[in-house]
């Protein structure tokens, strides 16, 4: 069997942060991830990221990435592109369809001293009358076809959903020149960012809040042609007689992500369900390591946050693997987290991070009145 | 319809302001026009990836080598990948990252093939799938 001291699942901004700073301690590293090229949601991210210099403020994503593989890469880190994690086992075995060598896939299993599991999340759906028309698609399909592949799955869009994904994959489409025909949120209020929104606005884009979508028509070809929408009550229920029809045959759909936990499941880490993060997440203590003893979490998998919180997080969990081997001193690794944490802290600030902010500290209570292991066992060398 | 046909003569209306018009009104196929982006603000779209050609249902298209193969699908107008197997419903591209499946279509003869995460290679012969198809 193959070894590893540090395994991590997935290659986007916490993994390669993790990996970073693992390998940079002296620790051997291996990232694994199932796309064709690392980086995670990052390549696709071409908007400016806000906050402090600290934090890549006036950075794009793409940018961000390329520094990320560069540093990763400067560190020695093994990466291992189309191939999957299968599983996780005991014994801290890491079953891998490994991809990396050929066309050829092959299982492999590699025993990995920390496992940290950095596998983002997956998008939600909303079931409506003909939501598997071809034509109707997640957000974040129409936003890898536009800014990955430079082609259009569409000429003229409706968006489901008005949170920041909703938002800027919105803008992102209209400087991609799809014509963006109006959003659609059941919410009475948008939900991202206040810029982002002006954006829309400014361009004359119509958001609908306390509307739905009620069906996606197709037309002659099969495809989407039309798309009907309707006014809800206060009991998100659609109003009888406010249905409009709009040309459309785009419908990109962003209500919200759910952190990927299977791998954690599989492990049965702890998890609790936590609104502001999206769903189930596991219990975490300051070292981003789960109940079950080294195996950590970092980035949207521990709560669907921010790109910027991943890298902090996957920061985080890289130093503590590290830390674990017993290539990093308890007291210098416990210094560097205090600062991360603080810069989490200062992300996690104004009207939409305070939330968060409170939800974390409660994960972060419960992980230490339920798993009881505020300081795991290590080794100094 | 597979003509336009140019209501004015050309001297007299812009070429591009009729051909928003017909596309506006469906008189123009989807299929006869380019789904790629050529000029972005942010992104550069330019790429030296050389021009091939597949063959998609006995119909010749261009697409980039190494391009997934529903990208130079889309940049044809080409939005159905497969049917369902009971109701024989179209499905197109939905996650785009090799999730969902739901746009599989036939590969070089292999069934069930995820065309947005498979790359291009010259001379490929795709076809549309029809339920579950068996491998040979």
């Amino acid at each position: 069997m193959e070894k590893r001291e540090v395994v991590i699942v997935g290659a986007g901004p916490a993994g390669l942060a993790a990996s970073i700073e693992a390998a940079k301690a002296g620790a051997q590293v291996l990232v694994v991830d199932l796309n064709m090229k690392p980086g995670g949601q990052l390549f696709k991210q071409i908007h400016k990221f806000f906050g402090s210099s600290a934090h890549h403020a006036g950075m794009r994503g793409i940018d961000i990435g390329t520094e990320l593989l560069d540093e990763a890469q400067k560190a020695g880190v093994e990466l291992w592109l189309n191939s999957t994690v299968i599983g996780l086992f005991p014994g801290n075995k890491v079953g891998i369809e490994d991809g990396s060598k050929g066309p050829e896939k092959k299982l492999v299993t590699v025993h990995a001293d920390e496992i940290i599991v950095a596998a983002g999340a997956s998008e939600n759906v909303v079931r409506f009358k003909g939501w598997t028309t071809p034509g109707v698609m997640g957000a974040g399909a129409a936003q890898t076809m536009i800014n990955v592949h430079h082609v259009k799955p569409g000429t003229r869009a409706v968006m489901i959903g008005s949170g920041n994904v909703g938002l800027i994959v919105s803008y992102q489409m209209m400087q991609a020149g799809i014509d963006v025909a109006a959003l659609v949120e059941a919410a009475p209020k948008i939900g991202g960012y206040a810029v982002h929104a002006a954006k829309i606005r400014r361009a004359g884009i119509p958001i609908y809040t306390g509307h739905t979508i009620i069906e996606a028509v197709p037309g002659s070809d099969g495809t989407v042609s039309k798309v009907i929408t309707a006014q809800v009550g206060s009991d998100f229920k659609p109003v009888e007689g406010t249905q409009q029809t709009i040309d459309a045959d785009l419908v990109t759909i962003a209500t919200g992500l759910k952190p990927s936990t299977e791998l954690l499941r599989l492990m049965n880490c702890e998890l609790v369900f936590d609104g502001a993060f999206g769903g189930y997440v596991p219990l975490h203590n300051r070292r981003m390591e789960t109940s079950v003893k080294n195996i950590f979490a970092a980035g949207d998998t521990a709560g669907v946050e921010e790109a910027s919180t991943a890298l902090e997080e996957g920061r985080l969990a890289g130093i503590s693997a590290a830390e674990s081997l017993g290539y990093i001193l308890r007291g210098d690794a416990e210094k560097e987290r205090d600062v991360i944490w603080a810069r989490l802290d200062a992300l996690r600030m104004g009207p939409f991070g305070e939330r968060r902010m409170i939800e974390k500290k409660k994960i972060l209570d419960e992980f230490n009145g339920k798993v009881g292991t505020p300081v795991p066992e290590f080794q100094e060398v | 319809m597979k003509f336009v046909i140019l209501l004015f003569p050309v001297e007299v209306v812009d070429f591009r302001t009729v051909w928003h018009f017909a596309v506006q009104y469906g008189m123009v196929r989807m299929a006869y026009m380019n789904y790629r982006i050529e000029e972005h603000a942010v992104v550069n779209t330019a790429s030296d990836t050389d021009t091939v050609e597949i063959t998609v249902d006995g119909k010749k298209i261009p697409a980039k080598k190494g391009e997934p193969i529903l990208a130079a699908l889309l940049a044809s107008g080409i939005r159905i990948n497969r049917y369902t197997a009971k109701k024989h419903e179209p499905r197109g591209l939905f996650c785009g990252i090799g999730q969902c499946t739901d746009c599989v279509m036939i590969v070089n003869g292999r069934p069930n093939v995820r065309t947005c995460i498979t790359p291009v290679e010259s001379g490929m012969i795709i076809k549309t799938q029809n339920g579950i198809e068996k491998e040979v």
